[in-house]
């Protein structure tokens, strides 16, 4: 067939409705590059293009877009795995961020905890001391000595639960100063019976807890030693002896 | 006239310079998918729903126009080229493959089930040297305004083989007429509109 008879089939052919030896013959013209019905195809085409624009219009979902960017850009919409590892990552940094939070937090909570076990141990032990100190003051075995001038106070002994010292008056100490209470046995050396300091109007409470035998002591006495305590009292440093005699 | 259609036609003819936006396509430049999905995509869409009805087959279906559009765009010449009509033959193109697919697994008898994938329609090469404002607004109101003037039976063949992709063997079984007749029809149907759009599809 020559171009001039298939010119009439341009228009079906490129509508996709031409068959049969029409569409065997054009195909033949446009397998060797024929330039007429090459030219008239292009034509035809355009034809059908236009055909389009009477199409009625309908609304794509807004998700299409996405999913045709995703084919030059799989990692604009990001793929399953994708998404996946995203959610897996942000997942473990939020398990992450909390551990440490709640860490922190436990850390902190940890301190608090050991800040008021020390406050409540000390208060145990003050109580424990002011128990100890009144059994010992109201202990009707207990013996008391006066002692005055200058410093003046007293020396309360009770067999069962130790020496009690209160003063008043007493002097302020010289800074790595410290008072020290003895108890002196008859016929013996001095035992050490504690360190204390006075509170700033100079009185003080000290207590040495535990048994003593009042029988065999001879006096109570204190002296300013140097801060911590010392074995022997310094002799010219005693500045209070309470004789507990009989 | 179809105003939507006339709304389509002037969004495409504000879209800009298609050779610009082929060159950006050939570079592999993501976004320039971005702008060939808004400057055509709701047509590919509409026209590929016109023909398979389906919501989410024609979601596919214009995945598959755009990938193969990416697929093939180097074999494009935006200097001579028309994208968009290209596109739009793609698209029609995976439409039609889909309903004659379908048909065939319907009717078994039904030979030549890839006719459009063997075929040169959709080639790159066929839209060259085409008006580069085929789809302007214009053509839009020329189209529908020649459409409107065929007779029952022209327009009857045209959208049996626009939108159902049927062949004139075909269209003559299913309107009981002879193949001659049929044939007729359809050349003197695409006579008509070619010559109310004044036959000037090509810049030559």
């Amino acid at each position: 067939m020559t171009c001039d008879e298939l010119m009439d089939d341009y228009g079906t052919y490129a509508l996709g409705a031409l068959d049969g030896a029409a569409l065997d013959e054009l195909r033949e013209h446009l397998g060797r590059q024929c330039e007429n019905c090459t030219a008239g195809i292009r034509e035809a085409e355009g034809l059908v293009a236009r055909m389009a624009l009477v199409v009625k219009p309908a609304d794509a979902p807004k998700r299409l877009r996405k999913r045709v960017m995703a084919l030059a850009d799989p990692h604009a919409g990001g793929s399953r795995w994708t998404r996946a590892l995203v959610f897996v990552t942000v997942l473990c940094v939020f398990l992450a961020v909390h551990s440490v939070f709640f860490w922190m937090r436990h850390e902190a909570m940890h301190r608090e905890f050991n800040v008021f076990w020390a406050k409540y141990t000390q208060q145990q032990s003050e109580v424990a001391r002011l128990n100890e100190t009144l059994a010992l003051l109201e202990d009707p075995a207990a013996k008391e000595v006066t002692f005055g001038k200058g410093a003046r106070g007293r020396v309360v002994i009770s067999p069962k639960h130790g020496v009690a010292f209160s003063g008043q008056n007493l002097a302020a100490l010289a800074p790595g100063k410290t008072y020290e209470m003895w108890i002196i046995p008859k016929g013996g050396k001095p035992v050490p019976a504690g360190t204390f300091e006075p509170s700033v109007d100079g009185s003080a409470l000290h207590v040495q807890a535990g048994p003593v035998d009042v029988a065999s002591m001879a006096a109570v006495a204190v002296s300013i030693e140097k801060e911590g305590g010392v074995a022997s009292p310094t002799a010219d440093q005693i500045i209070i002896v309470a004789p507990v005699g009989q | 006239m179809n105003l939507l259609g006339l709304l389509l036609a002037l969004e495409l003819s504000e879209g800009g310079n298609d050779s610009e936006l082929a060159r950006r396509l050939q570079r592999r430049e993501p976004q320039a998918m971005a702008d060939l999905y808004d400057r055509y995509g709701r047509l590919a869409y509409s026209l590929i729903y016109a023909v398979v009805r389906d919501t989410g087959v024609a979601e596919d279906l214009v995945q598959e126009t755009f990938l193969r559009i990416w697929n093939r765009v180097n074999g494009f010449d935006p200097d001579r080229g028309a994208l968009g009509p290209w596109l739009l033959a793609v698209a029609r193109n995976r439409a039609i493959d889909y309903i004659r697919s379908a048909r065939a697994r319907m009717d078994r008898n039904l030979l030549d089930l890839d006719f459009f994938e063997r075929a040169e329609h959709g080639r790159p090469s066929n839209f060259v040297d085409m008006e580069r404002e085929v789809l302007h607004a214009d053509s839009a109101r020329r189209i529908q305004a020649a459409m409107a003037k065929l007779n029952q039976n022209q327009h009857k063949v045209i959208e049996l083989a626009y939108y159902e992709g049927l062949s004139q063997t075909e269209m003559a079984e299913r309107l009981g007429q002879p193949l001659g007749t049929v044939k007729t029809w359809v050349r003197t149907a695409l006579k008509h509109l070619k010559d109310e759009l004044g036959g000037a599809v090509m810049t030559a």
